[in-house]
């Protein structure tokens, strides 16, 4: 049998990989969480839940709409993620910036040049809920647009968690003196998303982790994401990121934007 | 020889892992493994090759992603890369035998090549954009190809969806003649990533007529072995395990497998034990692993025949006596269960009895056949939703309406359902047409209804249900009509079995339907079912009953159905289509699980009556006005608040224009003036809706027409989108203002939106795209329109702007849904001023 990328470990083994080294020389109880199953333990982050809904601090009848949404999803979780690292280098061709990786990759965009700098190093990234939450989603569009809206909201910070956890995870793996940065994904900025495909095909994710890119590039299932996250060498300096998302996003007139940062 | 002749009656091996080897002689991340057949040949057959000397005698070919979508662009065509890879497959097996090494178990006529199928890589529609039809097209093409290079059977595998399986298998069956073998891809839970678990794949797969079926990737031996008994507890079918070798381990960015060749060897020795006769390995491992599993595998017989007391060992069992011995012995397999499945979990029979919702059927409903005539499926899953809550099982699925094309509705129904809900469903047609379009349309192992004793039907319905892989309820009627005796509808059932078991379909498969016909008109009516049900139970045959025509003709239907209910059970009756929402049945169901036995300790019924109110609450009094209510986005008192001025005898007009109307433009107001956000908008839009519910049911009750309805409007999620939350509180909104909304739903290409337009005569059309990348299909959508119609065009969605709107050449843009109402009431105003 010929699948292509055979060196991939979903999430669900990464993580078990890095429990098992934190683990060593520790007491039995704390062994025994590797045989949990991460995505039960995706943290619901219920305020970020609330913000994607756009609901209004105090706002008691969509808190509770967010609590029944997430009560109606969570046993259709099943998040996965997929993860290569290559290295990279910064190049100018024809005028326009380009990241080429060590498999002779290249990803054609100035902002995502901007964001690679001098890191040498970076991971592509994938991660998805699953396609059973597009089904509970649908389950939901048909009965109440209140709940849908609400369903879309939890989904939302879910798969924002996950993908947290899975980079957490990724800097646990990394030596000291390497940073990983923030997650930059195809349509931000001038990475056309277009270039989902080259990711897709680099990561195959259709195979490791049952995430699929439709023609017109819109990834399903559709609670999913898919990222570039360079590796930085860390001097002691503070780098971006400790800056939060909002403050870093040039789209000043979102409606998501943290008030903060108005 | 085929791969038949020694299938189940001895240990067979496949080979190991390709990718990863090719990728050790070099070949990169992102390259396409196929086209390695022919710029890499040789390294291919080498690889092959060494398998054959470890013992292998099914060789994979290096075809897994094959298919025309993936080698777009590779430069070569499909048939290529399926010609070069079956060479090198037989260049191996040349190159074996003449390196002159002791390949044990392989002699030259037991030396087959699968042509190995992967997963298309696209997600199927309605969650994806790959249409069924297309993806069983993808399949056809490899699978000729396949035919053209002699390949001794098709493997499908690695499958982690059983829709994408099914077009595969299907594919296989309409293109060859080949044996073929499916293995899925499932989780250490057991399940597939679409959420189907290890029996509802198994069946769908023995269903649909496979020879042997199994498990690869993703697991270990030792995982695979834990599930492995689940498969065998549903099939007499040959088990094929090809595992991965342990699950994969990041380290400093690079993957190991975790089990070594010994301990895969080892584990695989509790595969084989557990039932499956076909090994072999997947991701991770070598001829190391496959030479260590041959080697203690060797010489033995396997097992799940003998389990089972199918096949050739299960002759001997029945003639040594030590299983009874069958007349039907084709159809003979003691571990067999009848089942059917969605793509979640399988719903048995034999077990607590099974309740089937008879909700979705036109007759006597004017509000689904309304919905039914306009496409509204969202209708049709809600009545099945409202099913599911109240404890259905299975979901009939009728949709037969004259006029209507029911090949078309039917299927539009089931993928809706399927859309919302894993649970298996019931297709329930007398159009031959539609029941091929459902059944091949359905994504699991359906119930089929039905057949019945006539020639003429059991020459239609069982190469269907054959083909289709369904369990069929079979009606006690023939040519002679309907028999009022016990001893004549059994006659008729035999028959049908008997008729069945030719098309080669098992006695498992078919579930009979004694026929409940009035008692007022004949008092033996019930007596009859009763019998008949009785005799079927000794025989092992399973039944089912639409139970409520018991009472046609009598007042208190309910307490007649729910008594006629418990004597049937009591009978033996396996499962009953019956209304959920009664709560007297549900009652009689759960008492009767309570006292059968079924329900453990009386567990279920005591969660679902021990908190229920001793009396039933007087419905509730709405402290709110119908303008509060929605305002407030309570939609219960909405309804109950809408009741009551009905009840008062407002007129339905004034309802809508006096009470929902201003309270939408109330929180409309507040939305635009940022006083009101999202939530309090959709909670709004609900309870208006809910409102609406209302009226529409007692206009139906009253006999009013519901025809009367607003001006339309047609609104789209444009052609490769598959967003659509946007849209749906659009048109909910819409709706809510009394519009009439024809939702083309999601993905929608231009053609269909002309199509709609003209159709309906609208004068309005609202598009939604949510990225960049579709704003191009959307401006293709404008431009057709533009040419076929003088429609109005209403854009939005998340990449839309004003500037964008007036770039494509819309009339309007919309930036919310409050807009998108203020823009279709102006436009309906002036065409009325």
């Amino acid at each position: 049998m010929s699948k292509p990328s055979e060196t991939i470990a979903s999430f669900h083994e990464m993580k078990f990989a890095v429990v098992a080294r934190l683990s060593e020389g520790r007491s039995p109880e704390f062994r025994s969480h590797r045989r949990m199953s991460p995505w039960k333990k995706i943290l619901f982050n219920k305020n970020e839940a609330l913000r994607y809904y756009r609901a209004q601090a105090g706002d008691v009848k969509a808190a509770a709409l967010i609590d029944t949404a997430y009560e109606k999803l969570k046993q259709d979780l099943q998040p996965r993620c997929t993860v290569k690292r290559f290295r990279c280098s910064v190049c100018m061709e024809q005028g326009k910036g380009c990241v080429v990786l060590d498999n002779d990759t290249v990803f054609h965009s100035n902002a995502l040049a901007r964001y690679i700098g001098n890191a040498k190093e970076l991971f592509l990234f994938g991660a998805t809920l699953g396609s059973r939450i597009d089904v509970a989603l649908r389950r939901m569009a048909v009965t109440s647009v209140a709940e849908a809206g609400a369903g879309q909201a939890v989904a939302a910070a879910l798969i924002e968690t996950y993908c947290d956890d899975c980079c957490n995870l990724l800097q646990a793996q990394l030596p000291e003196g390497k940073k990983l940065k923030w997650r930059f994904s195809p349509g931000y900025g001038d990475w056309p998303l277009e270039e989902q495909k080259i990711l897709f095909t680099v990561l195959d994710c259709a195979h490791t982790i049952g995430l699929t890119l439709t023609e017109s590039c819109m990834m399903a299932p559709v609670k999913s994401v898919t990222a570039v996250m360079a590796i930085e060498d860390v001097n002691g300096t503070v780098t971006e990121n400790e800056i939060s998302k909002c403050q870093r996003c040039g789209k000043t007139d979102c409606e998501f934007r943290k008030k903060y940062f108005l | 020889m085929s791969i038949l002749d020694f299938l189940g009656k001895e240990i067979l091996y496949f080979d190991g892992a390709m990718g990863t080897r090719l990728q050790a002689a070099g070949m990169k991340p992102g390259e396409l493994p196929e086209v390695w057949n022919i710029t890499h040949g040789d390294i291919v057959a080498d690889i092959h090759a060494s398998y054959v000397r470890a013992g292998a005698n099914i060789l994979k070919s290096n075809t897994f992603g094959a298919n025309a979508l993936k080698m777009q662009g590779s430069g070569y065509s499909v048939e290529e890369v399926v010609l070069a890879a079956f060479e090198n497959a037989r260049k191996a097996f040349r190159d074996a035998g003449r390196a002159g090494q002791s390949v044990p178990g392989v002699s030259e006529d037991k030396q087959f090549t699968a042509l190995d199928l992967g997963p298309t890589g696209k997600l199927l529609a309605p969650f994806g954009d790959l249409q069924f039809e297309d993806a069983v097209a993808l399949y056809a093409e490899t699978v000729r190809a396949g035919v053209k290079a002699k390949a001794d059977l098709v493997l499908i595998e690695t499958m982690s969806d059983t829709y994408e399986a099914k077009a595969a298998i299907l594919a296989a069956k309409e293109n060859s003649d080949l044996p073929i073998f499916v293995t899925f891809t499932f989780d250490k839970d057991g399940k597939l990533l679409n959420g189907a678990d290890v029996e509802t794949a198994v069946l769908m797969a023995e269903g649909l007529g496979v020879d042997a079926v199994g498990f690869n990737c993703g697991l270990g031996p030792d995982l695979v072995a834990k599930l492995m008994p689940r498969a065998r507890a549903v099939t007499c079918l040959p088990l094929i395990a090809n595992p991965n070798a342990g699950l994969p381990v990041e380290k400093e960015g690079k993957t190991v497998f975790t089990t070594g060749p010994e301990d895969f060897a080892e584990y695989m020795l509790d595969v084989y034990k557990e039932g499956a006769s076909v090994l072999g390995g997947c991701c991770g491992t070598n001829p190391e692993y496959i030479r260590l599993v041959a080697e203690r595998t060797q010489g033995l017989q396997p097992v799940q025949a003998a389990v089972h007391g199918c096949g050739a060992a299960g002759k001997e069992m029945q003639t040594s006596g030590i299983i009874p011995a069958d007349k039907n012995s084709t159809a003979f397999c003691i571990g067999s269960v009848t089942a059917v499945t969605g793509y979640g979990a399988p719903v048995y029979f034999g077990k607590r009895p099974v309740l089937i919702g008879e909700r979705i059927n036109p007759t006597g409903k004017p509000l689904l056949k309304d919905a039914l005539r306009n496409n509204d499926m969202d209708y049709v899953c809600r009545l099945g939703l409202e099913q599911l809550d109240c404890g259905a099982h299975i979901l009939d699925v009728n949709t037969g309406l004259p006029g209507l094309d029911e090949g078309a509705t039917l299927t539009k129904a089931m993928t809706g359902l399927q859309a919302i809900t894993p649970v298996p469903l019931e297709i329930d047609t007398s159009n031959y047409e539609a029941m091929e379009k459902a059944l091949r349309l359905y994504n699991g192992k359906p119930l089929l209804n039905s057949v019945n004793g006539k020639k003429e039907s059991m020459e239609k319905v069982f190469p269907l249900a054959k083909k289709y892989g369904a369990a069929v309820v079979g009606l006690c009627l023939d040519e002679t009509g309907i028999p009022d005796t016990a001893e004549g509808r059994l006659a008729i059932a035999e028959k049908i079995l008997a008729t069945a078991s030719d098309y080669g379909i098992q006695s498992k498969d078919i579930i009979i339907d004694p026929l409940a016909l009035t008692v007022s008109t004949d008092s033996r009516n019930p007596a009859i079912d009763i019998a008949v049900i009785k005799a079927l139970k000794e025989k092992g045959i399973h039944t089912v009953m639409g139970v409520s025509n018991i009472s046609f003709g009598l007042p208190n239907r309910d307490g007649v159905n729910s008594t006629f209910f418990a004597m049937s059970l009591a009978a033996g009756l396996s499962s009953a289509i019956m209304n959920p929402q009664s709560d007297r049945m549900m009652e009689t169901y759960r008492a009767f699980c309570a006292l059968s036995g079924a329900d453990e300790g009386c567990k279920d019924f005591v969660a679902r009556y021990a908190d229920a109110p001793k009396t039933k609450a007087a419905a509730a009094v709405s402290e709110y006005t119908l303008y509060d209510a929605i305002v407030k986005g309570l939609a219960e008192q909405s309804g109950t608040a809408t009741k009551k001025l009905l009840e008062e005898k407002t007129a339905p007009l004034d309802v809508i224009n006096n009470f929902i109307i201003p309270a939408l433009n109330t929180v409309g107001e507040g939305f635009g003036k940022k006083t009101l956000f999202l939530p309090q908008l959709l909670m709004a839009a609900d309870a208006a809706k809910a409102a609406f519910d209302e009226l529409k049911k007692q206009m139906q009750a009253g006999g009013t027409e519901s025809s009367a309805r607003g001006d339309t409007i047609v609104l789209a999620v444009v052609k490769g989108d598959i967003h659509d939350i946007g849209k749906n509180i659009v048109k909910v909104l819409w709706e809510n203002y009394g519009y009439h909304v024809v939702d083309l739903g999601k993905d929608v290409p231009a053609e269909s939106v002309v199509e709609a337009v003209e159709k309906h005569q609208a004068k309005l059309v609202g598009l939604t795209a949510l990225m960049t990348t579709t704003v191009a299909a959307m401006e293709e959508t404008i431009s057709a329109l533009r040419d076929a119609t003088d429609t109005k065009i209403l854009v939005g969605g998340a990449v839309m702007t004003q500037e964008y709107a007036d770039t494509i050449g819309a009339d309007g843009y919309a930036p919310d849904a409050v807009a998108a109402v203020d823009y279709a009431n102006r436009i309906f105003r002036e065409e009325k001023e």
